[in-house]
């Protein structure tokens, strides 16, 4: 560690990074950061690489040659409506899904063969659509089970106070049954358990999904502040609107390709964008008689 | 009479709760029914009956060496043949299971041939006056004891370390459990160890009970009513189905007629499953996929 300042969620705050403009930095150099092996890696290779995948169920193709990269420090949203091959791809990156053909880099190492277990020890956590907690349980040892890939006690603790302080709710009611907590309680559990992994990616599958429109917002907020903390996130999301505020860069999916990719700004420029997600633009009213009619009015 | 029906009625239903929680232990995690388990428990009497009959090793070490075996036979019929099936259908998986226990059967009576054997016996099985008016034997209160020490060790164990934690989480949602890193095939492979151990527990306990042959095996298929009776999929319910399953079977041997007390279990699990299929502790855990 290049400094010992407090313990925050992701890591050490270290004063004389964050104090730029204070009078100590004109006259003292900040020493270049020692980075550890897996930051090395992460500068090398960058975070993520998803290289043309295909994948299948069944007979039926899902994704066709898809590629994605994310590197550190990006929050990357994919976009796409319903059926777009989204939550596939995800699954696929997990090792949930085989990819039939393509590679999937994670810093610097082949993973499109490893199972969902192995992928998760190697750090990239995924918050699955339908969060799949355990309901069973109690909210403490379903956070405990998301620190499966850690070994070390301290650190299970560090992490767990630190989950605690993102999410006070949770801490609560951690001695309760986590089936007995409301959606989006439920919905903060599951990123909750993700980051008990301290992963080095965190992969959000539609954490928007049948919550009411405050908590949606709490939800994109907290989402904001793990990637200010410096954990990379790939979000996967309907909600274009939200997205697009806080990601750094966006992909957007139709029926199993990558239709358009791009900075924000560049994607909600675009003119089929806005009309098909946004429900911008000049959309021509047809009535129904004139399209049995096979005529536009 | 009916006193001393009921308690070695406890005794025999704890050898039954014992099978069952073996069955349940590996089905709440796999979802595979092994019907191998009292096959399973009878490799492993007659494992200890050889070493009791050859008699150069304490009884203390007799008794350790064949729960290890039992542990170990567990572990290698999960690697060597279940391992290979997960992923193929449920019922290929139950059908080999039968299949490995068929094959047990078999092996033992090469080995140990099919004459009924008496098993030496390790505590006196002879009644003396516990409680004043209640004969007891030490066999019998050790079966009772040891059950309870294994139940209460292994609730112990789910609940508070984080391998327990694990298999509980494998147990409601095996995707989920992948996505926290767990090693669930290794999980597999726990839940098979733990079961052979318990089964060989259960094995050296009704070996003495009843005379040993290799179709101890059918008696402990038994245990399978005693965890429908409990509610399958319940642990706590595979020690009372168990304990009940014993009890009612006894008493039906001293007051119905001859032959019934072979099949009462499966009068019971018919009963059962007609009436109130979820038994007394079962609960319907739903899988989210």
């Amino acid at each position: 560690m290049p400094c010992d300042g407090n313990v925050t969620l992701f890591g050490r705050w270290c004063p004389e990074y964050s104090n730029r403009n204070s009078g100590a930095e004109l006259t003292m150099i900040p020493a270049a950061p020692v980075l550890s092996a897996d930051e090395n890696r992460e500068r090398e290779f960058g975070v993520l690489k998803v290289e043309s995948i295909e994948a299948y169920y069944g007979k039926l193709k899902v994704l066709i040659g898809v590629s994605l990269e994310l590197t550190s420090g990006q929050l990357v949203a994919v976009i796409g409506a319903n059926g777009a091959g989204k939550s596939t791809l995800l699954k696929t990156i997990m090792g949930i899904n085989q990819a039939a053909h393509g590679i999937i880099e994670f810093m610097g190492q082949r993973i499109e063969e490893k199972d969902p277990d192995q992928i998760t020890r190697l750090g990239i956590s995924m918050v699955p659509e339908g969060r799949w907690i355990f309901s069973a349980m109690t909210v403490q040892e379903n956070l405990n089970l998301g620190s499966v890939p850690l070994s070390d006690k301290r650190k299970i603790k560090e992490q767990l106070d630190l989950v605690y302080s993102v999410f006070p709710r949770l801490k609560d009611r951690s001695k309760q049954k986590a089936g007995l907590l409301s959606g989006g309680e439920q919905q903060m559990l599951a990123i909750g358990r993700g980051l008990m992994a301290k992963p080095k990616l965190l992969m959000l599958d539609e954490p928007s999904l049948g919550l009411s429109p405050l908590l949606i917002r709490e939800i994109f907020r907290i989402t904001k502040e793990i990637h200010g903390n410096g954990i990379p996130v790939l979000l996967i999301e309907q909600n274009m609107s939200m997205s697009m505020k806080i990601a750094t860069y966006v992909y957007v999916m139709e029926t199993g390709r990558m239709r358009l990719s791009g900075l924000p700004e560049k994607i909600l420029a675009d003119q089929d964008v806005r009309q098909f997600y946004l429900g911008e633009g000049k959309g021509r009213y047809v009535s129904r008689k004139d399209r049995w009619r096979g005529r536009m009015s | 009479m009916l006193m001393q029906q009921i308690v070695s009625g406890l005794a025999l239903g704890s050898v039954y709760a014992l099978v069952a929680l073996g069955f349940i232990i590996i089905y709440k995690a796999t979802e595979v029914l092994n019907f191998a388990q009292g096959d399973m428990m009878m490799f492993c009497a007659f494992i200890n009956y050889s070493l009791l009959i050859n008699g150069s090793i304490s009884v203390f070490s007799t008794i350790l060496i064949t729960l290890m075996f039992g542990a170990a036979l567990g572990f290698i019929l999960e690697r060597g043949i279940l391992r290979p099936m997960i992923g193929r259908p449920l019922f290929a998986t139950v059908l080999v299971t039968m299949g490995v226990g068929i094959c047990l059967r078999a092996i033992a009576g090469v080995i140990w041939g099919h004459q009924a054997k008496a098993v030496p016996e390790i505590l006196s099985i002879t009644p003396i006056q516990v409680l004043p008016g209640v004969p007891v034997s030490p066999f019998h209160l050790a079966i009772f004891f040891s059950t309870i020490a294994i139940v209460a060790f292994l609730s112990v164990f789910f609940q508070y370390t984080r391998a327990g934690t694990a298999m509980r989480a494998v147990s409601m949602h095996h995707l989920a459990s992948f996505l926290m890193g767990i090693r669930v095939r290794r999980i597999f492979s726990m839940t098979w160890v733990i079961s052979g151990f318990v089964g060989a527990l259960g094995g050296m306990l009704i070996a003495p009970l009843t005379f040993l042959n290799p179709d101890l095996g059918w008696i402990g298929l038994n245990a399978f009513p005693a965890a429908v009776l409990g509610g399958f999929g319940s642990i706590p319910g595979a020690i009372v189905g168990g304990l009940m399953m014993g009890v009612c079977e006894n008493i039906a041997g001293g007051y119905l007629p001859e032959g019934i007390k072979n099949v009462f279990a499966w009068i019971v699990l018919i009963l059962v499953l007609m009436i109130r299929p979820e038994g007394f502790f079962g609960t319907y855990e739903e899988k989210k996929v």
